[in-house]
């Protein structure tokens, strides 16, 4: 039996090699990074079967998993692989090439917006103002009652930083999100 | 020689209470700690889980400010921020073209001259030797679980401290504090990490198994290094209770805070009246509350 890949899918293994800074087809889809992922529960697509999707350049397929945006950066896969690939790496590479091309997820879209008020609040002030990063989250998110029982708890611990610091700086943190930021 | 300190803005916020017991227990051993001038975020996870170079950026922007203000080592206690800075000091040295390009588009200039190093490792090399002396507190009894999280040891390569499996630098500085460090299954389990707002039913998923191996090891305490840890292990245990219906009342305690107690400090004045979950009564017996 004959698969015919477009060109376009086959070097989607090169394209991912070279972003993630390692030869995709010496994985030998061992299974051990699924073996020890946290978050392999709640994955549509296993990292193990996605690290053997890119390398056979079914890109489409992998760009549409919501893995790769529930993927928590652990690093377990990347540590306990015996070939030295860097699956969690592959799926940092992932989450930038779909924002590139624009294919944002249609399940837990929520995901990339909590990186997006993360980022924002960097933009703005140069460290993350935690209250201010939590108001823009769930503003995008409609999320306003989740965890509103900790609000009261953590103003009267002292938890909660209400002004921000800004840093002197913030020209060149402009500077480096104008040209390396990729959200909107 | 001073040496650097990056807080990161969890310090600066809602774990501001592992920043308190740092610098209160930085008094009484007395090293040269000075914060790094107008440091900015880390990126933590959303920074290199949408673009590479962003993360590289802002990374190389603060070894840049401290190497220019003169720091050869660094401590920076929450993981997140040291990895990401080992990483990026690792990448630019092997990659002097992408220092390069950064250098030119940003204006930012970087020698790889600096080192980063964890709480732990700070306190090995700046506390252990006169600790014995300045200890006030005996304790006896209590059993702790050290855990580690991902980012102390992983990835081992870039990193290179500890053991990425089976850690127990934690469980030597907490054996000479004189509690009982327990030999557990989960000291390196991720606990759900940045997904605390994003996807908190896995956060609570995965704290419930790692305080439930704590528990069944026989824990009365769980010691921690990282802000993000302390925060899902130490919040999270109410919806933990209500999702799985095990109350574990367990304890979550810096490494910073176990000092302060063991070198006479109150709680108070090391913030652990600041935990969700009470970690002040596992200790009544021992210091004035």
């Amino acid at each position: 039996m004959t698969i015919q890949l477009d060109n376009a899918q086959l070097n989607f293994a090169d394209e991912v090699s070279e972003l993630a800074g390692f030869r995709m087809k010496d994985c030998y889809v061992c299974g051990k990074c699924t073996a020890g992922c946290p978050m392999d529960y709640l994955f549509d697509i296993s990292i193990h079967r996605i690290m053997h999707l890119v390398q056979q350049g079914h890109k489409d397929l992998v760009m549409s998993a919501k893995s790769i945006w529930l993927c928590v950066s652990c690093e377990t896969c990347s540590t306990r692989c015996p070939k030295e690939c860097k699956p969690a790496t592959v799926m940092d590479a992932l989450r930038e090439i779909a924002i590139k091309e624009n294919r944002l997820p249609e399940e837990e879209r929520q995901l990339l917006e909590f990186h997006k008020s993360f980022l924002n609040s960097v933009k703005r002030f140069g460290r993350v103002l935690e209250i201010d990063m939590i108001r823009d989250y769930k503003f995008r998110t409609f999320t306003f009652f989740n965890d509103i029982e900790f609000g009261p708890a953590m103003m009267l611990k002292g938890k909660l930083k209400i002004l921000p610091h800004m840093i002197k700086d913030r020209k060149t943190i402009k500077k480096i999100f104008k040209k390396y930021g990729n959200l909107k | 020689m001073a040496v650097g300190y990056y807080p990161g803005c969890a310090l600066h916020g809602t774990s501001n209470e592992y920043d308190q017991s740092i610098r209160k227990v930085n008094n009484i051993m007395g090293v040269d700690l000075v914060e790094i001038n107008d440091w900015n975020c880390c990126g933590a996870s959303s920074s290199h889980m949408t673009s590479h170079k962003l993360n590289v950026a802002l990374n190389m922007r603060n070894l840049s400010l401290i190497e220019s203000q003169e720091f050869k080592e660094v401590l920076a206690p929450c993981p997140l921020c040291s990895k990401a800075m080992i990483e990026v000091d690792k990448e630019l040295k092997e990659h002097p073209d992408l220092k390069n390009e950064i250098s030119q588009e940003i204006g930012i200039k970087y020698n790889n001259t600096v080192k980063i190093i964890n709480y732990l490792q700070f306190v090995e090399k700046y506390y252990l030797d006169k600790l014995d002396e300045k200890i006030k507190v005996k304790f006896e009894g209590i059993k702790a679980a050290c855990y580690y999280g991902c980012l102390l040891t992983r990835p081992p390569k870039i990193l290179q401290f500890d053991d990425a499996e089976q850690p127990t630098v934690m469980d030597e500085i907490v054996r000479r504090i004189g509690l009982e460090p327990l030999d557990w299954s989960f000291k390196t389990e991720c606990c759900g990490a940045g997904f605390a707002l994003s996807k908190t039913e896995s956060v609570v998923h995965l704290c419930n198994k790692i305080l439930t191996n704590a528990k069944d090891a026989g824990a009365d305490i769980v010691v921690v290094a990282c802000p993000m840890c302390h925060a899902n292990l130490d919040m999270r245990q109410s919806n933990i209770a209500r999702e799985y219906g095990t109350k574990f009342k367990l304890p979550i305690i810096y490494l910073s805070e176990l000092i302060g107690l063991a070198l006479g400090l109150t709680p108070k004045e090391l913030g652990i009246n600041k935990h969700f979950t009470n970690a002040i009564k596992v200790f009544e017996k021992f210091v004035r509350v």
